[in-house]
């Protein structure tokens, strides 16, 4: 990517308009992070349908906007609420409430916003290096090595999202089975129609996304008891000498680390900033005098460090490859297809001005939740204190009306909803939607280009080395799993005979 | 007998069926579409996918029923959880006090019922749209959700329900969004 290319980028993001977008996506993205339970996913599936007005730039500008905003939304409350939740949310828990209890909230909270801001900063320069370099060696891949790609994303998001990889494989095709609904790309011929014209136009993409996403999440938080917000003064925003200068070196660590697992399918922010937080605890230990466990700033900084380099590395494949990492991804992807774009190595090439403004704004929208975010800490505070019994029908209804807009189509609506009920149940067992969402999404094109590598060479699979190494990286993938449920097998069997011999 | 009703309140046994009653919808469709293109040409090859997509499936789904009857699986992430948790505890810290992985969950009647009555609110809410319009459908759809599911007093419901609903076709009518406006004014006008 040239540097005028980049500037021309600049220009087109730097217009009173786009800048008062990037700010409502900051803001919107940030509301919705801060509501207990909900993320930043269901922030992208909430506000999605309503970017499909805007033009292409525009629309990527306002879901990276949101998409910032939810992840600094969903760190604020981590903070200074203390609302339990996910396991990733425990390097919070661990660290930032000590911190709150002395007082020190609110360096807390500026750490984690200048250590996200400069990941994001730092990761957006990346992605314009490393994404041309990775699109170049993307253009000579035909479908054989497409869908080994394919079939690497897949396992490596079933093995590593999902605690067994089985039934994250079942996930995914039961993805790549919903994908293939209505008629067949290639031979026109009707799959699971059963004859109805309905289900001949297949299911799309925005009200299966919000039903899991946004109408899911609210219907797990029903069946919750609601927890206790209590929230804690948040202080001086100021960081000491001491604080600033311990979190140097772990955002410069969480950067880089986050940033270059966030390139891995499966890597989703939440994982390597959970993954770093436990590598600097181990590190702090090490060089002894560890204050984790006992509100260390390392501990925020450097997970939200890797948290938005994770999120930023997730663009590259993205872009380049037109592989999502995760189910945040595979939001835009779907995205950057209502928009008429194709993610793969054109955007780099063909649509470079595109990629620039698109890339310009992720810099533009970090910049204002900086700014932003910091003063409005207090307000943000008071949301979060908003009854679910307000919030949730709210939601519900926009989730309803967005799965509406983009066919005008009251069988969408009826997807949305049933697809709500239907990641509760999964949620209940125990079973990944990440996965699901992935092979939703990737489920044409792995059908696709499979088949046509069939028709070139029935032995594709020994005839092309690239095909040969995605493979192998899948195999390598399922292998790992296999290992790690054989462990996990064999030590739950220890600790119960342990515990019958004890009796 | 027990045990049966107690598989049939498991969510596991529920979405187990969910995911090998959508493999045999594969399975029959694709051999469907190879005996209806006689085993040859691109629509048999549509017809191997989704077949060969519905096998894959029922065998995970078997594997994944065999897995839970040995052991629980665990992420990546909660087994490093777990060592973390132990290392505090072991520190004295009580890290219980500051983090729940998860939340209680409210009685199953309770649950059953709120899953329920939103379930019924919002097919009423899809019946509504198209004849009374979205501002009016949403409205009464987040006063009746705030009354009974909420269990607020009946005038917050109709304050907060008004006031969502006409902010909703507010913002909705000022960002250019087309919302249905209703077809039975129309009819009545």
């Amino acid at each position: 990517m040239t540097p005028d290319v980049i500037l021309a980028g600049f220009g087109e993001i730097l217009t009173l308009e786009r800048l008062a977008i990037a700010f409502l996506g900051c803001f919107a993205g940030t509301f919705f992070g801060v509501l207990p339970g909900l993320g930043p996913v269901t922030a992208i599936a909430v506000l999605f349908p309503i970017t499909t007005y805007l033009d292409p730039v525009s629309g990527i500008l306002m879901l990276a906007a949101v998409y910032y905003g939810g992840m600094y939304g969903g760190s604020t409350t981590a903070i200074l609420l203390n609302i339990p939740g996910e396991v990733s949310s425990l390097p919070a828990a661990l660290e930032g409430y000590p911190l709150t209890k002395r007082g020190r909230a609110g360096a807390a909270l500026a750490t984690a916003a200048v250590s996200s801001f400069v990941a994001g900063v730092v990761g957006t320069i990346g992605v314009m290096i490393i994404g041309p370099t990775i699109a170049r060696v993307a253009l000579a891949f035909g479908p054989p090595e497409q869908f080994g790609l394919i079939l690497f994303a897949l396992t490596a998001i079933s093995g590593l999202v999902a605690g067994s990889l089985v039934k994250g494989l079942a996930m995914a095709v039961l993805g790549i089975l919903l994908s293939i609904v209505g008629y067949d790309a290639i031979s026109g011929a009707q799959v699971m129609t059963f004859g109805s014209w309905t289900l001949a136009q297949g299911f799309s993409v925005v009200p299966v996304m919000i039903g899991l996403f946004g109408i899911g999440e609210i219907l797990k938080t029903l069946v919750q008891r609601n927890a206790d917000v209590v929230v804690a003064p948040v202080g001086s925003l100021l960081p000491t000498r001491e604080e600033r200068r311990a979190a140097v070196g772990p955002t410069a660590r969480g950067t880089l680390q986050g940033f270059f697992l966030g390139l891995i399918p499966g890597m989703l922010p939440s994982i390597t900033s959970f993954l770093n937080y436990s590598w600097e605890r181990r590190r702090a230990e090490r060089r002894g005098d560890s204050q984790f466990g006992k509100g260390a700033i390392q501990g925020i900084a450097g997970p939200e460090a890797a948290n938005n380099g994770a999120a930023m590395g997730g663009f590259v494949p993205l872009f380049s490859l037109g592989i999502p990492t995760g189910p945040s991804m595979a939001l835009i992807l779907a995205a950057l297809l209502v928009y008429g774009l194709v993610p793969g190595p054109m955007l780099f090439t063909q649509e470079a001005e595109f990629t620039a403004g698109v890339l310009a704004s992720f810099l533009i929208a970090n910049v204002i939740l900086l700014v932003l975010n910091l003063p409005l800490v207090g307000l943000w505070a008071k949301i979060a204190r908003v009854p679910f019994s307000i919030m949730g029908p709210i939601v519900i209804v926009c989730c309803l009306v967005g799965s509406l807009l983009e066919r005008n189509s009251m069988f969408d609506v009826g997807v949305c909803a049933a697809f709500g009920f239907i990641a509760l149940l999964l949620d209940r067992a125990k079973l990944p939607l990440a996965p699901l969402v992935m092979g939703f999404i990737l489920g044409p094109s792995f059908q696709e280009t499979m088949r046509q590598s069939f028709t070139m060479s029935p032995t594709f699979f020994v005839e092309r080395p690239i095909f040969i190494a995605f493979a192998l990286a899948a195999a390598a993938t399922v292998a790992f799993a296999v290992v790690r449920a054989v462990r996990t097998a064999r030590m739950q069997r220890a600790s119960r005979d342990g515990a019958l011999v004890r009796h | 007998m027990t045990r049966l009703s107690a598989l049939a309140r498991s969510p596991e046994m529920w979405a187990y069926a969910l995911l090998s009653a959508a493999a045999l919808i594969a399975l029959a469709n694709g051999l469907l579409l190879i005996v209806q293109a006689a085993g040859s040409g691109p629509e048999s090859a549509a017809g191997w996918f989704v077949g060969l997509a519905g096998f894959v499936l029922l065998g995970l789904v078997a594997l994944a029923v065999r897995q839970d009857r040995r052991f629980v699986a665990e992420s990546v992430v909660t087994s490093i959880a777990q060592v973390i948790v132990a290392e505090e505890e072991a520190a004295g810290r009580d890290v219980g006090e500051r983090f729940q992985t998860e939340l209680p969950p409210v009685p199953p009647r309770e649950a059953a019922r709120a899953l329920l009555i939103t379930g019924a609110f919002v097919v009423a809410w899809m019946v509504l749209l198209p004849w009374i319009g979205f501002g009016l459908a949403t409205a009464l759809f987040c006063a009746a959700y705030i009354v009974v599911v909420a269990k607020r007093k009946w005038w917050v419901g109709a304050i907060a329900g008004v006031a969502i609903g006409g902010a909703l076709a507010l913002l909705f009518s000022i960002v250019g969004v087309l919302v249905p406006t209703g077809a039975l004014w129309y009819l009545i006008a």
